[in-house]
């Protein structure tokens, strides 16, 4: 089992799987890179935490819906419900490894959904929220200093692994200096751009460094785009893993 | 009679669109929080109909008429993280036909009846346990338009047919949390004590894209019962997959039948055909399954659904001709029809039923939706292949405000008359619903 965690639920979010852990500013060819890409995960995000999550989704510039839930992870299973809006409420999401299930508590009904269907109406999907893990299911192919809005950054060209259902292509931005990441664009098969990932307003929570906001925009429609937003995080090594299962899922109310 | 069709649309309509009317409110999924909170919500439920003075049920009316008028509420307290109390309930107004006598006419009586459907407290505790004592809603297995292996709430049943407003068994149930596999067990106390058993279900999700439960219950009604039924990602289980394809399984064994024998009768005019006796236990065990499928077209985020079920100890297309022309002739003198309507649950009396659904999800489709940000549809038909009767949904969904969900339910049955859904009380029924979470 990979130990995904937190950042798989936020995936793209999680994405940032690219943390600096102990970089004193060096220039990119100095860096080894793929060591420090393996090292993102673990600096990212606590592997076992509960947190409290905002999405906004807008349209044309136009908030759209907004979604609160709460959630915990551990490893590479996730359990989220749904806080608001208030028609959602007694929604549950179950990811337990590679199964993924909605369950709907007043009906005492669960189905499967697909990693690709879209995360309860927003603009991030369920696999940018839940499954993407850049270390484990991207290769990374090369790297390159470049400049971002005049910050010199690393650009980083991942591809997936095989028989990963992700994006085909992401390049990412790294900031050396902040020890962070920027942006990560997503591309498919095509290769056309399908949306960019942004984070921004990282904290220092213990030995993590986590990116408290997310900005999701689609490369298809300009003006459309999810924020993901950390309410609180907290560390929590104690999460039961009973609470992953599918029958803790169908006992809840 | 006429709400017991009500309440299979109900069904059928949740079948296909997964949309539903009273909502419940979150409770301790995580756990990180342990205030105190209470959650309400109202649903009010109203339509018309187009009344079948053909059918077998007796309706005394032609023409459009309202129907379905039903105000429910939900309230639910969450004492702790570890302590939930839950209350459904609703009012409804029906319509009840009466005969004083076999050549009197029918006459109609409006009333309201009201009804507790959940009234339970549930408890965890030492990590790994749940107690719920009370009224509780208990479905086990998989199926969407049916499920076989749902022991506790008898399918001939007709409350039972509406998951949402269904009412619920009072029970006492204990589950038992591991990692990978979950155990309940339950002493049901229905009203209803034929009904009233003992039962344990293993639910586990322990193989990757695999899960299942096996079911045992005990009643007076069901004899010994079992049952086994999964859920699986069949492209997931030989390689690459997104989550998009999805087969069900159900099969459930039962010592006693739910279904009576049909006695027929030879009378001057016709022939007829009599309740008699349940089916003898020495056919048994009684086999039902459901099988289904879903698949979900990634590019239009349509979700097509399909489930085909076959009950062994219901009635074959020669046995429902005899039912429904008996019903059709005969004089109400005999007492039999009425005994055949109080068993005639629709979906539920022919061997061999399939459903098929399409529909379109604000859950999964993302912003993509062409028409606005909250609107589900779903079509849905099911076909009973005895008597090549059909019943056909429409159901529309959107939601407002944060708080307010809007449902439009459009029902229209097609058959002979002497057919299972061409019998139904009315030639076509639309609902109006709608919901507001506090």
């Amino acid at each position: 089992m990979r130990d995904v965690s937190l950042r798989l639920v936020i995936s793209g979010l999680v994405i940032a799987l690219f943390a600096f852990p102990a970089l004193a500013n060096p220039p990119a060819n100095a860096i080894d890179v793929a060591a420090l890409f393996q090292d993102v995960g673990a600096k990212m995000y606590p592997p076992s935490a509960t947190a409290g999550m905002k999405i906004t989704s807008f349209k044309k510039d136009v908030m759209s819906k907004t979604l609160t839930v709460e959630f915990a992870a551990k490893g590479d299973n996730v359990l989220i419900e749904i806080l608001t809006p208030r028609v959602d409420k007694g929604k549950y999401i179950l990811k337990a490894k590679d199964d993924l299930w909605m369950y709907f508590s007043r009906l005492h009904r669960s189905i499967r959904i697909a990693t690709r269907d879209s995360f309860m109406g927003t603009d991030a999907s369920n696999y940018d929220l839940l499954e993407l893990d850049l270390v484990n299911d991207y290769e990374l192919i090369s790297h390159a200093e470049d400049k971002l809005e005049g910050l010199a950054v690393i650009r980083l060209e991942l591809k997936a692994k095989a028989n990963i259902k992700g994006y085909a292509r992401i390049v990412s931005w790294l900031d050396p200096a902040q020890k962070i990441i920027i942006k990560n664009d997503c591309y498919a098969i095509s290769g056309s751009i399908i949306k960019t990932i942004s984070y921004s307003d990282y904290k220092i929570n213990g030995d993590f460094n986590i990116p408290m906001k997310t900005r999701i925009d689609s490369a298809t429609e300009p003006g459309r785009y999810s924020l993901v937003e950390f309410s609180a995080i907290k560390e929590d090594k104690n999460i039961n893993d009973n609470i992953f299962s599918l029958g803790y899922l169908e006992s809840l109310h | 009679m006429k709400k017991v069709a009500s309440q299979f649309c109900k069904l059928i309509v949740i079948g296909g669109s997964f949309c539903s009317a009273i909502v419940t409110v979150p409770a301790l999924a995580i756990g990180s929080s342990d205030e105190r909170r209470l959650d309400a919500a109202l649903n009010l439920n109203s339509g018309f109909e187009d009344l079948n003075s053909k059918s077998v049920y007796p309706t005394d009316k032609e023409g459009i008429h309202s129907a379905n008028n039903l105000l429910g509420v939900e309230l639910k307290l969450r004492q702790s993280s570890n302590t939930v109390f839950q209350f459904t309930g609703y009012a409804m107004r029906v319509t009840e036909l009466k005969s004083l006598g076999p050549n009197d006419a029918i006459i109609t009586e409006e009333k309201y009846i009201s009804k507790v459907g959940q009234a339970f407290v549930s408890h965890r505790f030492m990590d790994n346990y749940k107690l719920t004592i009370g009224r509780q809603r208990v479905l086990w297995g998989h199926g969407l338009s049916y499920v076989p292996s749902d022991f506790i709430n008898p399918p001939l049943e007709p409350e039972s047919l509406d998951l949402v407003n269904a009412r619920g068994v009072d029970a006492i149930v204990l589950d038992y949390f591991l990692a990978k596999n979950n155990f309940t067990f339950i002493v049901n106390k229905n009203n209803n004590m034929e009904r009233a058993g003992v039962g344990g279900k293993w639910t586990s999700n322990l193989i990757d894209s695999l899960d299942f439960n096996l079911v045992y219950y005990n009643s007076a009604e069901t004899g010994n019962a079992l049952g086994l039924s999964f859920s699986a990602d069949p492209q997931a289980l030989i390689g690459e997959s997104q989550g998009q394809f999805n087969v069900t399984a159900n099969i459930a064994l039962r010592e006693r039948s739910q279904y009576p024998v049909i006695v027929y009768e030879v009378l001057p005019e016709y022939l007829t055909t009599k309740v008699g006796p349940l089916q003898d236990e020495k056919n048994s065990p009684f086999l039902t399954y459901l099988i289904g499928g879903s698949y979900e077209f990634i590019e239009s985020r349509l979700s097509l659904r399909s489930e085909f079920y076959y009950i062994e100890d219901a009635y074959s297309q020669e046995d429902l001709q005899g039912i429904y022309h008996s019903l059709l002739t005969a004089s109400y003198a005999n007492d039999s029809p009425y005994g055949w309507l109080n068993v005639l649950a629709f979906g539920r009396n022919q061997q061999r039923y399939f459903n098929l659904t399409l529909n379109r999800e604000t859950h999964t489709e993302g912003s993509e939706n062409h028409f606005t940000n909250t609107l589900s549809y779903g079509i849905g038909l099911t076909r009973g292949l005895e008597d090549h009767s059909e019943l056909i949904s429409l159901n529309i969904n959107s939601s407002y405000f944060d708080a307010v969900e809007l449902s439009l339910d459009i029902l229209v049955p097609q058959g002979k008359s002497d057919t299972e859904f061409g019998t139904m009380p009315f030639n076509w029924r639309a609902s109006f619903g709608m919901k507001y979470i506090f």
